[in-house]
């Protein structure tokens, strides 16, 4: 064997054996196509050097085969690590599942003093008691929080209006800080409210046991008035005097907002946005409007279109870019998700951008009346009088009867996007989800069609939109890296 | 269409990719497979429709010969990435 390799080892111009891994790619914009690995880290190459590439025909030579090589798109002669390399990514994207389910939450009540036309989870008068959650509920729900081995547990006081019944909120987390002596789990507790009924005696028992405040806040004082009716028609100064009083007492990071887009917002972004900025928030989520509860009723999810929605998200990014660009910090909360995905080895929380999806495994429902189930969107589909992902009910089932029950597995089993037409192709698949309950909603099956698919859809645009920014606008890369490590 | 060109996996793909766009009917004849694609816009483009769809199979042509020759490399990948896991002997 020669002590040296020949000379056509190091001439670039000459094509030689590599093997590529495994990719998936999908189009960008005209000529330029995605490609990413099993990590999901990413690159854009142009059409003809794809084919090259896939064909074996790319030469060493070119810049296209260097950066396929140095991202771990090819393996040569050269490269011995990348096999390893990427098991180890690969393995720290997945490590979150072996955890199981964090988030925990309960419904303490269906009651509610608001009357918004697009409630995804159907309220009830708040006169009427028999939509409050019991203690008996609780404690068997708190059995079933504990048996989840996640060493995270959040739970997260939803309703309704979760703060009508302040005494079910303050047993159960009295109950699970008793538990927990033993569990030793990292505890946390959410309560989200519109704050309309904050008192002193909530404030007090949020201190006490380092409670964050989740609340809505849609946009400037008529918007979010006209979005969320309540008797006074002061929702939206009840929610700014809510988060002053909370920042005063339990510091300005314990008090987060989100917004939901009606019809109309959707000429408002920039409105909303800076609505943000003068209460004094880093950042902001442009959410959709979900296909559920109150907001099917009274058509509001009908009300505009995925690409009305689109222009209105991207509307409002550009925006926060040039804030950002001009100096003034401040994030759009779902691109910086997507981001931390896309730019780092880890996965964010959410769970509707998983695969398998969160269903259960990422997040739980308790609701009032003691029924289990996948997610919070179940429960809103539940209330509909659609249960298909109620799992069972907390004084009739055990956790090995909930966990794998039919109506968890065939949905977690049937949806994984690896397997799923169109998503097992898709360059954008290590980043997206499954969300088999968005797909059953709308389409009737968990799996759904993709082409036809708002989700997908909705999703694929942001993907293509944030890449095509970086690509774009000089500094955006540097301000999306800075998102994706801090989300 | 030459089946020799594309395969029927690749057709089928493409069928898939673009069913909001256009229905596609597969004719298996004597010549090779015969897809009939069908604008669902009665106003559609029908070049920007036949070339768009033509890319496609192209494109599903492309990701089917890669995935063939990366499906034992992946295979090893994820075999790696759970190897110390303890999951695989549940």
């Amino acid at each position: 064997m020669s002590k040296f390799r020949p000379v056509a080892d190091f001439d670039g111009s000459i094509a030689r054996a590599y093997t590529p891994l495994p990719v998936k790619f999908t189009k960008l914009r005209d000529d330029d196509y995605v490609l990413t690995n099993v990590a999901g880290e990413f690159l854009t190459l142009p059409h003809s050097d794809l084919k090259a590439f896939v064909e074996g025909d790319l030469r060493p030579s070119e810049p296209s085969y260097v950066e396929l090589k140095a991202r771990h798109f090819l393996t040569d002669d050269d490269s011995d690590v990348a096999f390893d390399l990427l098991a180890l990514k690969l393995r720290t994207k997945l490590a979150a599942l072996a955890n199981f389910t964090g988030l925990h939450i309960f419904v303490t009540t269906l009651r509610c003093e608001h009357s918004c036309p697009y409630c995804q989870v159907s309220r009830a008068n708040d006169d009427r008691r028999e939509f409050d959650m019991s203690e008996e509920t609780a404690l068997k729900s708190l059995d079933l929080v504990f048996r989840s081995p996640s060493p995270a547990i959040k739970i997260e006081f939803q309703g309704g209006e979760s703060l009508l019944n302040l005494p079910l909120i303050r047993f159960v987390i009295e109950e699970a800080k008793r538990r927990n002596v033993t569990e030793q789990r990292d505890l946390a507790f959410v309560i989200a409210t519109n704050l309309a009924v904050l008192d002193d005696e909530a404030l007090d028992l949020c201190l006490r046991h380092d409670v964050l405040i989740s609340t809505s806040l849609d946009g400037p004082e008529d918007l979010h008035n006209r979005n969320r009716p309540r008797p006074g028609n002061d929702s939206h100064a009840r929610a700014i005097a809510g988060i002053r009083r909370a920042r005063a007492m339990l510091g300005h990071d314990r008090v987060g907002a989100l917004m939901t887009t009606t019809a109309a917002s959707l000429n408002r972004a920039r409105e909303i946005i800076d609505e943000y900025i003068a209460q004094d928030f880093g950042g902001i989520v442009l959410r959709p409007l979900s296909p559920y509860g109150f907001a099917i009723k009274t058509k509001s999810y009908q009300s505009y279109d995925q690409s009305r929605w689109l222009k209105f998200y991207f509307e409002g990014l550009d925006y926060i870019l040039d804030l950002n660009l001009a100096g003034f910090s401040f994030v759009e909360g779902y691109a910086a998700m997507v981001l931390r995905k896309m730019l780092t080895p880890f996965q964010p929380g959410y769970v509707d951008l998983r695969s398998p999806a969160g269903i259960a495994i990422g997040a739980i429902v308790y609701n009032y009346d003691g029924d289990v189930y996948a997610s919070d969107e179940s429960r809103m589909l539940a209330e509909m009088g659609d249960h298909s992902f109620r799992l069972g009910n907390v004084h009739r089932d055990s956790f090995e009867q909930l966990m794998l029950s039919e109506a968890l597995l065939e949905p977690l089993e049937s949806s994984f996007a690896e397997s799923v037409p169109g998503c097992a192709w898709c360059a954008f698949e290590p980043w997206c989800g499954a969300d088999p309950v968005f797909h059953h909603a709308t389409q009737g099956d968990a799996v759904g069609k993709k082409p036809l698919s708002g989700f997908c859809d909705r999703n694929m645009a942001i993907f293509r939109g944030l890449i095509t920014r970086m690509q774009d606008r000089p500094g955006v890369r540097a301000i999306f890296e800075r998102w994706a490590n801090q989300a | 269409m030459p089946s020799a060109v594309f395969g029927f996996e690749a057709a089928k793909r493409a069928a898939y990719s673009f069913m909001k766009r256009a229905t596609v009917v597969f004719e298996d004849g004597s010549e090779g497979l015969t897809l009939i694609v069908s604008p669902l816009e009665p106003s559609a483009d029908l070049e920007l429709l036949e070339r768009d769809f033509r890319r496609e199979l192209l494109d599903q042509d492309l990701r089917m010969n890669l995935e063939a020759r990366t499906e034992p490399i992946r295979t090893a990948i994820l075999g790696l990435a759970f190897s110390r896991t303890g999951l695989q002997n549940e």
